[in-house]
């Protein structure tokens, strides 16, 4: 017998045995994370050639390995990128959502109350008690921007700390990656299976934090790309990915690859997982709302300041600023941002003209070739050159944007840069600037009286001012210089004209003559008709009715006016004043205009969540359908693997019982 | 088709995970009756809901603004209604001063009752609101508005500001009345021309109130009737305009009851003048109603009982008659103006209400639960998960090894 029957059932036995183990690895790691099943693959060892014939020499394993698709790998790790990339774009804009439109937080329900006490000044502009109502809703309206501003900024500190935290977990994630590499290339005979899985969990892991892409190669490592192509891991040496302030702009991250010395910024190329979403939300969202925030703060402050100014307030004084000074050289000074890498000194400060000309973007402004460009952030187009100025300092208008530069000094070197963010900050900026009630300028510094004598119909309609930073407001304190008379002439002059005189003293000095132009029964506007430089007073007379030669009208300032609402009432009309995007938006419109984007974009990055979520569970389906362990199949196997020992360890016996009968029989 | 048993667990467990954000989800609309919970349940419903929200509270207030407008303009009329109530007394008075019977003791008792009424006017031309504010001071609320002057006179001391309220996005209704415009800005006489005496006059020459017609539509200067003695020893009058000396009327033989006319003046004079004696036809100024009434006091302290001077107290009384109907006219103007704004209010105040009705009608279309609805979808999901969580418990259990 020249073939072993102890030899072939001993190779049973153990064939038999490593397929148990192999079952037992199986159950074991029924639930362990990207664990692919195993299968011992069984073969039989060569024949040996006996007297013509080949006999049959048992069994040996020829390969442990896993069951595996290469194709449902990739299929997990770009829908798994797609999934955690909005993901996390979702979770927070779910944040902004929730935040702009609370009902007892948000920005509407301060609007109305602000302007609800504002109609109370309206409605009695002497009574203090409204007045000071008016100032603390003042006050809530501008916390209530500073909150919400407030919220934003820790919104993005978050998530700026959460980018600088996943790109350092994508390091130590490929740092593992090129040390599986390393292993599984050095690993003689067949790739090790559990390492194969563990290196393909490393993969997936990534893919939650950024999309990658993966080469295999020929020794069985692999390398894994980030963004358009740059590399991560190749082979066994991987790479760093490094989270940093962007030098243009600190509150924003630039994310760079760093191999020794050479560092790459591919913050633009970015794409999926939670640093995709994170980057994406912050640039759809969360910069948009600072923005259209900052231009409604904007937009109140000036409107309201240029109005109260117009006005007189309770002291007799002319009104100031009821809200920050939008242009305060410091707060304009902010608005600027020099790249690091700047090496002239040019002290830049930008200036808000118009905030109904604000767009929401922010620009980039650059010296080039000798030039200014300035970018639009938004549309990545140049929207303005110009030359530098040639002394310092000097302010180059930019009209169309509704923006001022202001050069206070020094000069820039081409290739400077610097960012320019308009509205971005001043929610944060705005507040209360009066501290007394009494400083609301509900009245009209002008009073206009028709004389006892007067016998015509004539009546002043209308008194509007229009600037009270003309010599005739400001040269002489609570008074106008100087206060006028408009006379109609009686015979000789003709009837139908008038004269202006100067009241300042006693009796009244002509100042102007002989006027022609009015018209009975419509509307006259007195100075205007008097030409320059009356017509530059800063205020307007308007007369109607059939006034009699001799008739005459006193313009005077409102000393002790205090309850003349008309400033008040022209300040609460600024409710439906449309001054924000391009004229067409009312405070609270442009405030509804962010709800309305943040929740279109919040409610399509839901659906499309959804969507990729079912998605990535069906390719984890079809993996799972192919690579994972089913308890009862390995039951089965169980069983099986353990007949077959059993069979082997009974034919040992029988061949025990054969040779006992040889051994018996010569006995 | 093989599956593998950690996908049974996971297919079930996410499955229920979804059946209970569901839930939560409907739960959540339950608690709050509210359908769109966030903007991103429904963008266009959000904005929707923000414009509707803010256009009710703008609406609402409108309707608060209108009932501040309706207090200070009832305010104002009740005090007007008084006013009113003393000038037709003042008048009664001085239509009883007009009697030529009266004796100076008679004057006199009615002249203490006079300026008891005079003092009571003012009082109420300077009324103050709840907050201390003078009603009728124009924008100078925190100045009384009628004040004595050195020279005794009693003199307005307000602006002629007039307050507005909006009312409704169309609408601004005043809610003031400066004192200007309601006790001083009336034109004395018949509102054209005044007529007096000379206090040098001898005879009892009376002239009345007149009439004026355009054109022009305004007196051009102030004019004296001189009467005179012709040769015939007949009573003549000239006319002659005080300012330009022109003789408007050569002398003309004077009858008594008859018509005197020129430039568009026509009075009648009665009584027999002397030679000398003048009579004034003066263009309107205006007069603030407490002047007038001081007037008529002024003509009892200075009556003498002789045929010029009850022909002067006459004269004067003519005046004081006319301006005085001319400023409860004015009063009754004002009064009507008031009643009309307490319309157009309540007018806006019913169509701002009926739009918050609307626009609360379509917020609660575009916000708002349907409970039926949203509780019938509950009680699906509750059955739903219950199933899914009893599948789950009975597929779990299916092992092979429970039989090794």
């Amino acid at each position: 017998m020249p073939v072993s029957i102890f030899g072939i059932s001993v190779s049973g036995m153990l064939t038999n045995q490593s397929a148990l183990d192999t079952t037992a690895h199986n159950i074991a790691n029924a639930n362990t994370e990207g664990y692919s099943r195993q299968r011992v693959s069984q073969q039989q060892r060569l024949p040996e050639f006996i007297g013509g014939n080949y006999f049959g020499s048992g069994v040996e394993v020829s390969q442990v390995k896993r069951i595996f698709d290469q194709t449902h790998q990739l299929e997990i790790q770009s829908a798994t990128a797609n999934f955690k990339q909005l993901e996390a774009y979702l979770s927070q804009a779910d944040r902004v959502d929730g935040l702009l439109a609370d009902s007892q937080n948000g920005l509407d329900s301060s609007l109305q109350t602000f302007f609800s006490a504002l109609s109370g000044v309206v409605n009695d502009p002497a009574s203090i008690a409204a007045r000071q109502v008016m100032l603390g809703e003042a006050e809530g309206l501008v916390s209530r921007f500073d909150s919400i501003h407030a919220q934003l900024d820790t919104q993005v500190t978050q998530i700026n700390t959460s980018i600088n935290s996943v790109a350092e977990e994508i390091t130590a994630l490929g740092n593992s990656i090129a040390a599986l590499n390393n292993q599984i290339a050095g690993s003689p005979g067949n790739p090790p299976p559990d390492l194969l899985d563990q290196r393909d969990v490393a993969v997936q892991r990534i893919s939650e934090l950024v999309a990658v892409q993966t080469t295999r190669q020929t020794d069985g490592s692999i390398n894994v790309f980030v963004g358009s192509g740059q590399s991560l891991v190749v082979g066994s040496i991987s790479n760093q990915l490094v989270a940093s302030p962007n030098d243009q702009n600190p509150r924003e991250m630039s994310l760079s690859l760093v191999a020794g010395t050479s560092s790459i910024d591919i913050t633009e190329n970015i794409q999926g997982g939670q640093l995709g979403g994170l980057l994406r939300v912050t640039e759809d969202i969360i910069e948009p709302a600072f923005n259209t925030l900052g231009r409604v703060a904007l937009s109140i402050a000036d409107t309201f300041n240029r109005q109260n100014q117009l006005g007189m307030d309770l002291n007799n004084d002319l009104g100031g600023n009821l809200f920050t000074d939008i242009n305060d050289p410091l707060i304009a000074d902010s608005r600027v941002f020099d790249n690091i890498g700047n090496t002239g000194n040019v002290d830049l400060s930008i200036d808000i003209d118009d905030p109904s000309l604000l767009g929401g973007s922010d620009y980039t402004l650059f010296l080039q070739g000798g030039n200014y460009q300035l970018v639009d952030q938004s549309t990545n187009t140049t929207v303005a050159t110009f030359a530098p100025p040639g002394v310092v300092p000097d302010t180059v208008q930019l009209s169309a944007q509704g923006i001022s530069i202001n050069f206070l000094s020094g000069a820039a070197i081409d290739g400077d840069s610097f960012e320019i963010q308009p509205a971005r900050y001043f929610s944060r900026d705005f507040t209360v600037a009066i501290t007394s009630a009494e400083e609301i300028a509900a009245a009209s510094p002008i009073r206009g009286e028709q004389s006892l004598s007067n016998i015509g119909s004539g009546a002043i309609s209308a008194i509007s001012v229009t600037d009270t930073t003309t010599t005739q407001f400001t040269n002489v304190a609570n008074d106008l210089d100087p206060p006028i008379r408009i006379e109609f002439d009686a015979p000789p002059g003709l009837a139908g004209e008038f004269s202006i005189y100067d009241m300042s003293s006693g009796s009244p000095v002509l100042l102007a003559g002989g006027i022609a132009g009015y018209v009975a029964g419509s509307e006259n506007n007195m100075l205007a008709l008097a030409g320059a430089p009356y017509d530059a007073y800063g205020y307007e007379i308007t007369i109607n009715g059939d006034p009699q030669p001799g008739d005459s009208f006193d313009i005077s300032y409102n000393n002790n006016g205090t309850g003349n609402n008309e400033n008040a009432a022209l300040l609460a009309e600024l409710q439906q004043f449309t001054g924000l995007d391009n004229g067409n938006s009312t405070y609270q419109q442009a405030f509804g205009r962010i709800i309305g984007r943040v929740g279109v974009n919040t409610q399509s990055a839901q659906i499309k969540r959804d969507a990729a979520e079912s998605i990535m569970f069906q390719t984890k389906e079809r993996r799972d359908n192919l690579s994972g362990v089913n308890l009862d199949e390995e039951a089965a196997n169980l069983l099986k693997f353990q007949q077959a020992y059993e069979a082997s360890a009974q034919v040992i016996n029988v061949a025990r019982t054969l040779f006992q009968t040889v051994l018996d029989s010569v006995r | 088709m093989r599956i593998s048993t950690s996908q049974i667990t996971s297919a079930g467990i996410r499955q229920m995970l979804l059946r209970q954000a569901e839930i939560q989800h409907t739960q959540l609309q339950l608690s709050t009756q509210l359908r769109v919970l966030k903007p991103s349940d429904d963008p266009v419903a959000a904005t929707a809901i923000s414009a509707l929200t803010s256009e009710i509270a703008q609406l609402e207030q409108y309707n608060k603004n209108g009932d501040a407008a309706k207090a200070s303009n009832a305010l104002e009329e009740t005090i007007l209604t008084s006013t009113n109530d003393i000038l037709f007394r003042i008048r009664e008075l001085t239509v009883a001063l007009g009697n030529g019977s009266y004796t100076q003791n008679e004057y006199n008792s009615i002249g203490v009752e006079l300026e008891e009424s005079l003092k009571e006017l003012v009082g109420l031309a300077n009324s103050k609101n709840a907050n201390g504010d003078y009603l009728f001071s124009g924008g100078k609320v925190k100045s009384q508005s009628f004040i004595q002057d050195a020279s005794g006179n009693i003199v307005y001391n307000g602006d002629q500001n007039q307050r507005l309220l909006r009312v409704s996005s169309g609408v601004v209704e005043p809610i003031s009345d400066s004192g200007f415009e309601v006790f001083v800005d009336v034109k004395n006489g018949n509102g054209k021309f005044t007529v007096g005496s000379n206090s040098a006059n001898t005879g009892g020459a009376i002239i009345d109130q007149g009439s004026y017609q355009a054109p022009p539509n305004f007196l051009a200067e102030s004019y004296s009737i001189t009467f005179a003695t012709d040769a015939s020893n007949n009573t003549t009058y000239t006319v002659t305009g005080d300012t330009s000396g022109t003789t408007v009327v050569p002398a003309t033989l004077y009858e008594p009851d008859n018509a005197i006319s020129f430039n568009g003046v026509t009075v009648k004079v009665t009584g027999q003048p002397d030679a000398g004696d003048q009579l004034s036809v003066t263009p309107s100024t205006s007069q603030n109603v407490f002047s007038v009434v001081q007037d008529a006091i002024d003509a009892i302290g200075s009556f003498s009982d002789t045929e010029a001077g009850r022909a002067e107290f006459s004269n004067k009384m003519t005046n004081v008659q006319e301006s005085l109907n001319r400023h409860m006219d004015n009063v009754n103007i004002v009064r009507g103006k008031i009643g009309g704004r307490l319309n157009a209010i309540d007018t806006e105040f019913d169509s701002n209400l009926s739009q918050i009705i609307t626009n609360k009608s379509s917020l609660s279309d575009v916000r708002d639960l349907d409970i039926i609805e949203a509780s019938t979808r509950y009680s699906q999901q509750l059955v739903v998960l219950e199933a899914a969580q009893a599948s789950f418990v009975r597929i779990q259990g299916l092992n092979l090894f429970n039989f090794l």
